[in-house]
């Protein structure tokens, strides 16, 4: 029997080394920056993914008189890394606004958007 | 030779992953070292009356964090349409 953070785990780690070997191997500056947003993706899942508790709930109360409050929260996950990728995924948005523009402005002054065409920083 | 170099890179950063911040990184247990987390769940409904520990956390117990998030995301907006030069 696998269990599930195992899967999540490796689903997390696969797509980290997806992203970075895309940064490192991609020539096109567009795939670049989807590289970047699939490595942001696999740290968010790894995140979300150490909260994990077997068996465990979400963490939201419920108003049902079956179980009390203390039961509830006793069966609840981690919800400190939610919040914190809840705040990492707008600002990995921002981010790859950011750089979208920035390879935009590059595209009309360069022409291209292809690294290996970019000389300005070779001597 | 690119793509060589860059299955090594991440070969060895997988490996680097697997025995050296995993390995550190595992419990058995993870309720029993969740400290914080623990204190955010009790004192969701005592300290901020909401049903939700997560949006209690975002906005109440970590709510200046959430005011530096939204300074981010309109900082970005701002140096997006700076940096079209006004194009609109």
């Amino acid at each position: 029997m696998i269990s599930i953070s195992a899967v999540l785990y490796s689903t997390s780690l696969i797509l980290i080394l997806l992203g970075l070997y895309g940064v490192l191997t991609r020539k096109n500056l567009i795939r670049v920056v989807i590289s970047l947003d699939v490595v942001d993706l696999g740290v968010n899942i790894f995140l979300v993914t150490i909260g994990y508790v077997r068996d465990g709930r979400a963490p939201i109360y419920l108003a049902d008189a079956q179980t009390s409050l203390a039961d509830q929260a006793s069966r609840m996950v981690d919800p400190l890394p939610q919040s914190l990728v809840l705040t990492a995924i707008v600002i990995g948005f921002g981010v790859t606004a950011v750089a979208l523009t920035l390879l935009m402005r590059l595209y009309e002054r360069k022409g291209t958007v292809m690294v290996s065409d970019l000389r300005g920083l070779k001597w | 030779m690119r793509k060589v170099i860059g299955v090594l890179l991440i070969v060895s950063f997988a490996f680097f992953v697997f025995t050296l911040v995993m390995r550190d990184l595992w419990v058995e247990d993870p309720t029993a070292v969740r400290t914080l987390g623990q204190a955010a769940i009790e004192e969701t409904i005592p300290q901020s009356g909401a049903a939700n520990t997560v949006t209690a956390i975002v906005v109440q117990f970590r709510g200046l964090d959430t005011l530096g998030e939204v300074t981010v995301l309109f900082l970005s907006a701002r140096a997006d349409t700076t940096a079209q030069g006004g194009k609109r």
